[in-house]
This record gives C-alpha cells, structure tokens and sequence, in this order.
C-alpha cells in the first residue's frame, strides 16, 4: 500500500507535462529493461536553462507518476542542475519506500532525464550498473 | 499406488512441499517461471551431498564409481521419462536456455550457410529465438516467423506455405506456449516438416511437467527442457537430439569430459553425450532431477491433467469476474494448460502484481522472454497465472477479490 501513496497515485491519473512541445532541442526514448515501461523525453533548452519539457509513454503507475513529478521539477532549472540531479533526490521526489524490484521503473524517468542531456552534449549514455552505483553510494 | 483410478489427493501432494508447510507462505502463482520443491527432492540431494559425493567419470574408486553410477541412472530416468531410445541420446546441459544455445552453435553453426532459414513461431520463448537471430548476425541465415491466430493457434497454413519455399532446415517449437498456455499439435507439425526436409527442435520447458512427452512417438530431432520447471532444482537441464545427429554435430564446450585424446597440436572428441558435456556436470541436481521426475511419474498424468484443467477453469471463472480483464489467446479453459495471461485496462502489470503480492499473491509481470509475441498481440506486458500440482481452486479463487482491490486503488 505504502508505494501507492497519494502523491504518487495523482500523478499517475493526472499526468503533468504528458505532451509535446513546441521547437524541441532534444528528445530521448528510454524503456525499463524488466519489462513494458516506455518514457520519451523532450526538452527545450535555452542559454543553458531547460525551459520546457515534456513527456510521452506508458508504463506502470511508479515510473509514469516520476516522469511527471520529474519535469515538472526540472522545467526552468539549469542544466548544470539537472544533471546533477542523483538516485537519491528522485527517491526523495517519489517519497515512497522502493524495493530492490521497482527501481528500474522508480529510476527511469531519471535515466531517460540524464540520457537526453547526455545527448545533447554528445556525450556516452549512463548504463543501469553506473546509475544504481549512484544509488548505493 | 491404487490400481484403480483416483483423483489427485491435493492435500496429500501438498504436505510434500515444504515451502507449503510454513504457517504462513505465499499464494504461489508462479510455477511457469519455477517450481517449488516436494521433500523427496530436496532430501535426495541432500543425502547425496553429504554421503555418496564424488566427482563422475574421473575416478576409479569405490565412491567415484558410485557417484558415477547414480549420476547415470539419472540420465537413464530422463531417458524413460522422454521415451528416447538411448541413453547417449540424452544430455545433460545448465538449463533449456544451454540447449538451445546448443543446438544454435552446433547443429545450426556447421550445417547453416547464408540463404537457408529456420522457421520459428510467434509463440518462441527468446531462448529459442535470440540464437537463431545471432547466427543470422553471423552467417546471413533467414528467420522465417510463423504467426498464430487470435486463439493463440500457430498458423499451419502459414508453416505449410513457408516449408514450400525449400530452404527451411529447421523448425523451431514451443511444446507448450509458457505466455498463453497453447499447446502447439508438434506431432503433426514435426512429420510435415519432416517431409518438407526440415528438422524440428521442441521446446519443452513448459510441456514437461504438465504432459507426458515421447520422443519416439514425437519423432522430434531435439527437445529441451530444464529441471526447474518440473519442481527439481535449478542448474541443470536436458537436450534430447537423435543418436544420427548427436554423432555428426561438433562438440559445442570444449573442455575436459569431452575429449578423447587432447594433444599440443589438436584434440579429438568423445562420443556423445559426453561430447556435449564439458567440465563437472550438475553431478546433485541430477540426483534432484531423477527424484523430482519419478516423483512425477508416480502421480500419473491422467490425475496430474484432471487436477490441473480443473485449476484452470477455476481461473477463467476467476478472472472472467474481473471487468476490464482480458484474457489473452484462448477464451476457454480447456485449451489452455499450465498458465494463463491477462491484461486488466487502465492497470500496468507491474502495479497489480505489486499489489497482489504485498497480499501474498505470487504472479508474474512482464513479457516473460517472450517479446516478440507481445508485440503480435498489441500488449507491452502482460501478468501470468500459472498452475502447478500444489495448488488449489480454493487459492485461485481468493485472487478474485485481491485483484478487484489492486483495480480499485489503481484505477484512474
């Protein structure tokens, strides 16, 4: 019960920032290795700054709830922050206790938030074993 | 044992597992990915363990010649067990996974060149699928995908047209589908294949503990399963390839056990089935393995079959309680073995399952290696209830109202 708490079962009905956006800088599509969660990423980003993002996909309640309480965080941060942005604070966001089985769908919108950045700085994109190291650090 | 016939005394079956024993166990829901252990297994590999161990065909005294001898009665009880021939023509691998693999990188890698095709059902579990599709990175080989109707039925008419081509070696199917619980009809599948000159690799993971299976009878070229599923231990599995076969395909690991002669410059292999079987086998879990499919044997399949076909039409009724619950593939229960899936609308897999199993239901959520397939049926993932001889109407009846509840905190 305790995972399916409120806050996580609004915004799993009422989805923030589910659309596209207008002239995207970059977009990145992410799936849950375990099975049938799929999050697209779009961002906009100016001067450094995201300014706006949105989301498209489908999946389970845990990973469509922090696709949704992620972008509406980061939408107006630097991108410097965002990046910085670790498994812990996206545990502190969700706010609900996570078992080993559900990190994959709890850290992916994480992974799919890195990932586009990544991207869009050209840069490697993060493996499952490098962001859960993150967490267990 | 009773002469006459007499349905399956579940309580009785149930008191031999001791997982089943705990005051308080989970609804175990979840045979398809792994069966649960009856004591006469567990107590076999025990006493083995602790008493007759010794590595197998290496040493000459009393206890290695004895771990030998019980290690080849185990293969002489899979051979009984599958109705095969010969014992040379069993192997004993890590799992079904290993012997596909096997298949794939022996048979498939010395006999494919580029242009032929093996043929391979929508239903495929990826252990029957991603081999095939590495060779094909490798050597150019075609796959040829044969797709199944709405019921979950494979497509013959699609295979008959596909093996007309004439460039299809091998045909590659489920015994008994681990997504829908279709059973493909694989005797009639095999000798059409067989006629159009290709061989036929079964896929019996599934199949092995809910039917009885005879390769002779069959005429399959290759079978594989793995011990887990017919409630022996983990780490071990089977490929049964005809003697012919076995004797032209080159060795797959290469190691000790395998070899005959090994010198500087080259070695020379063993014969089958220790051509197949390099380094120290699963030498305990064979012991299990022996336990578990006598233990099986004992029960006989025509309780085994009653028992079961009356759990799954208690999930039918059970799940057609559900509203917004679609089963996937067969509509009624009698076409369906071992397992069934479904999809509940507005409701991830994930979150049900979680839910279900915070009240102590066991099911399992997700593609179950079987991709392909969910994309055929329009679905990302799917939740599976599957059966086995512990369980009971009575417990799947209770996953009604558990469902209901995970719907009504979930539903948007």
């Amino acid at each position: 019960m305790d995972l399916y708490a409120e806050n996580i079962l609004e915004h799993h009905r009422h989805p923030r920032h589910k659309s596209p956006i207008a002239h995207q800088t970059i977009e990145h599509a992410e799936n849950n290795p375990s099975c049938g969660d799929a999050i697209t990423v779009e961002l906009r980003i100016e001067k450094g700054k995201i300014v706006a993002a949105g989301w498209s996909g489908s999946g389970c309640a845990l990973s469509q709830a922090g696709i949704s309480m992620l972008l509406e965080k980061i939408t107006g941060m630097k991108v410097a922050d965002a990046e910085k942005l670790s498994p812990k604070d996206m545990r502190s966001l969700l706010g609900v206790p996570l078992t080993t089985r559900r990190l994959q769908c709890a850290f992916l919108p994480l992974m799919a938030l890195h990932n586009a950045l990544r991207k869009w700085k050209g840069e490697p994109t993060e493996t499952w074993p490098e962001l859960l190291e993150e967490d267990s650090a | 044992m009773l002469p006459f016939c007499m349905a399956l005394d579940v309580r009785a079956i149930r008191r031999q597992f001791p997982f089943l024993q705990e005051r308080e166990h989970p609804i175990y829901l979840d045979s398809a990915a792994s069966a649960q252990k009856p004591e006469i297994v567990l107590q076999a590999m025990d006493a083995f363990a602790r008493q007759k161990y010794a590595n197998v065909h290496r040493g000459l005294y009393p206890l290695s010649e004895e771990a030998t001898e019980a290690f080849e009665r185990s293969r002489e009880t899979v051979r009984a067990f599958l109705g095969a021939r010969h014992p040379d023509e069993i192997i004993f691998t890590k799992s079904t996974t290993e012997s596909m693999n096997l298949i794939a990188r022996s048979w498939g890698h010395a006999t494919l060149k580029k242009g032929d095709a093996v043929a391979l059902t929508i239903l495929e579990h990826h252990s029957a699928i991603v081999p095939w599709l590495q060779l094909k990175e490798e050597k150019g080989i075609e796959i040829v995908w044969i797709d199944i109707d709405d019921q979950g039925h494979v497509k013959r008419d699609e295979l008959t047209r596909a093996l007309k081509k004439g460039n299809i070696k091998l045909v590659s199917v489920t015994g008994l589908s681990n997504v829908l619980g279709v059973r493909p009809p694989v005797k009639e599948i095999i000798a059409e294949a067989h006629r159009a000159g290709a061989l036929v690799a079964i896929d019996a993971a599934q199949l092995i503990g809910h039917h009885a299976i005879s390769v002779q009878k069959l005429d399959c070229d290759f079978l594989a399963f793995s011990g887990h599923k017919p409630y022996g231990p983990t780490g071990i599995g089977v490929l049964y390839a005809k003697r012919e076969l076995l004797r032209s395909m080159p060795p797959f690991l290469g190691g000790g056990m395998m070899i005959r002669e090994v010198h500087r410059d080259g070695f020379t292999a063993a014969d089958a089935p220790q051509k197949f079987e390099a380094g120290t086998p699963p030498i305990v879990e064979a012991i299990g393995l022996k336990a578990a499919l006598e233990w099986l044997a004992n029960i006989g399949w025509n309780d085994i079959e009653t028992h079961e076909t009356a759990l799954m039409r208690a999930a039918y009724e059970t799940l057609a309680t559900i509203p917004g619950l679609r089963i996937l593939g067969p509509q009624q229960p009698d076409d369906v073995s071992g397992c069934v899936s479904f999809v509940v609308e507005g409701i991830h897999p994930h979150d049900l399952t979680d839910l279900l199993g915070q009240e102590g239901f066991c099911l399992r959520a997700g593609h179950h290696c079987t991709q392909p397939l969910h994309e055929r049926l329009g679905v990302s993932a799917s939740v599976r209830l599957s059966v086995a001889l512990y369980n009971t109407e009575e417990e799947i009846r209770a996953l009604g109202p558990a469902i209901a509840r995970a719907r009504s905190i979930l539903s948007k």
